[in-house]
């Protein structure tokens, strides 16, 4: 048996800019619902030719960060390199074994994408693993020595569409994805941090420090989670799906396209925040290492930031918390440090994830009675939060891609 | 004309939260076509909304396509 070729211990955690990157690429943590339904979205505008630019996102930061993990390897071990991070970041499982430079075709029996596309809205006519897709391209360009730009890929089967199991196939040809420029140094925003203002935060952050590393792929290649299936996401690759389905609803409908596209991607966010967060409030771990700290509302917002600044989306602080208004920055979030990467200065904010989600932590705990313990991060639940009369507005206020030193979203009533 | 705030709230009552948002994203075109620009809190806020016949009915197509059911609209009848 082969000895493993990728650890994630290996590489630091930096608590300072409270990130996580792996040979050059940030890499943020998104659950199912999250992933999904900001794939829906993209896919629900049909008139938009999509598949390019969501296979090519995945093949750009994949292609970025196998390049220097596979650097000096031999073909066979660069495969195996490939099939580890892959596993390891909860995208399933793949055997790039059949891959010559020719090409070939990759089965894979696991795949967080086709699995939780299921779970989450039913079958699909089309398949869903573009994911997937761009990265066996990624993969397959890396090993053998091809540009991006030459690489033809495409997904022939897939088990949300009812096959057994899904199939990739990959060849030198025409290549049918989009290939983007080089991309910026990843560049942090060091201007000093307002701290979240609560007594308990270092210690509850100290108590998570570290736990990122545990939520790898099991032998299924998944990581269950909170009660949800998370991955652990390239952020550029991500990022790049909101941006670039945000230029194409523009070219169609101008700011009214800018407008419908937003609403749709700050649901995405609210979706994670809502199912991810009530996961991470009702764990043990949660029960265990933050409960007793918590005394008001209030405090539930504060402990879930301080433990939520150990994952790698950045600092998330309050700077004003009522129920009735919430102000939050976050200081190196990904969704602006991504853009800044790949397309330079925004003309307004780009942070519908990180907004999302703090609407969504309003609405949990505002809106529900989870600091009481009702279980409610279901479908159904998130239906009757979504219909309950008290909705939070969100406006995203400043942006780091906009020249800002942080991200800053309101929620109000 | 035809008045479709009857398709969005017969949507909005059998299907998720964002279903609106979501009829409106898929019929983009069209409405830029027609030169209407609805929105989810726009269609909530009217009492009617009129639309050509033939947008009513692309709308009409889309939502039941989305939201898996017909929707049945008595007063266009």
């Amino acid at each position: 048996m082969r000895s493993p070729m990728f650890d994630i211990r290996a590489y630091p955690y930096d608590e300072a800019r409270n990130c996580f990157v792996i040979a050059g690429e940030a890499m943020v943590f998104h659950c199912h619902h999250y992933l999904n339904y900001l794939q829906r979205s993209i896919l629900d505008a049909d008139y938009i030719d999509s598949r390019p630019f969501i296979v090519g996102s995945a093949a750009d930061a994949v292609y970025q960060q196998l390049s220097e993990l596979c650097r000096g390897l031999s073909v066979d071990d660069a495969k195996q390199m490939a099939a580890e991070v892959y596993k390891t970041f909860g995208y399933g499982l793949i055997d790039l074994g059949p891959l010559t430079a020719q090409g070939g075709r990759v089965e894979t029996y696991k795949s967080f994408y086709s699995k939780t596309w299921v779970m989450k809205f039913g079958s699909s006519a089309k398949p869903v693993d573009y994911f997937t897709t761009g990265y066996i391209a990624a993969a397959y360009a890396v090993i053998y020595g091809h540009s991006l730009g030459s690489v033809n890929a495409a997904q022939v089967m897939c088990m949300a569409c009812g096959d057994s199991y899904n199939a990739h196939e990959v060849h030198v040809g025409q290549g049918n994805f989009s290939v983007y420029p080089p991309k910026n140094p990843l560049r942090f925003n060091d201007s000093p941090k307002l701290p979240i203002g609560w007594e308990y935060e270092e210690v509850v952050t100290r108590s998570f420090l570290g736990a990122h590393e545990n939520m790898v792929g099991n032998e299924e290649g998944y990581i269950p989670a909170f009660g949800v299936y998370i991955a652990r996401n390239l952020s550029d690759f991500i990022n790049r799906l909101q941006f670039e389905f945000m230029r194409a609803m523009k070219k169609v409908g101008g700011d009214y396209g800018e407008l419908l596209a937003s609403e749709l991607l700050l649901e995405a966010g609210h979706a994670c925040g809502f199912f991810t967060y009530a996961g991470v409030m009702t764990s043990d771990e949660w029960r265990t290492y933050v409960k007793p700290y918590l005394k008001t509302r209030e405090d539930w917002i504060r402990g879930l930031a301080s433990l939520i600044n150990t994952m790698g989306w950045g600092y998330h602080t309050i700077v004003e918390l009522s129920r009735e208004r919430a102000v939050f920055r976050n200081y190196n979030d990904f969704e602006d440090l991504s853009y800044l990467r790949m397309y330079g200065v925004a003309d307004k904010p780009v942070h519908w994830a990180n907004s999302g989600g703090f609407t969504g932590l309003m609405q949990l705990i505002y809106n529900t009675d989870l600091i009481h313990g009702e279980m409610i991060n279901t479908e159904e639940g998130f239906r009757n939060m979504r219909r309950s009369k008290a909705k939070y507005k969100t406006r995203m206020l400043k942006s780091i891609a906009c020249g800002d030193d942080y991200l800053e979203a309101e929620i109000s009533l | 004309m035809k008045n479709v705030k009857y398709i969005f709230s017969c949507a909005t009552a059998c299907s998720e939260a964002m279903i609106v948002d979501r009829i409106l994203v898929r019929v983009l075109p069209v409405l830029m076509k027609y030169d209407q620009k609805l929105t989810a809190d726009g269609i909530k806020a009217a009492d009617e909304i009129l639309v050509p016949d033939d947008l009513y009915a692309y709308i009409r197509k889309v939502a039941e396509e989305l939201v898996g059911r017909q929707c049945v609209d008595d007063s266009n009848a």
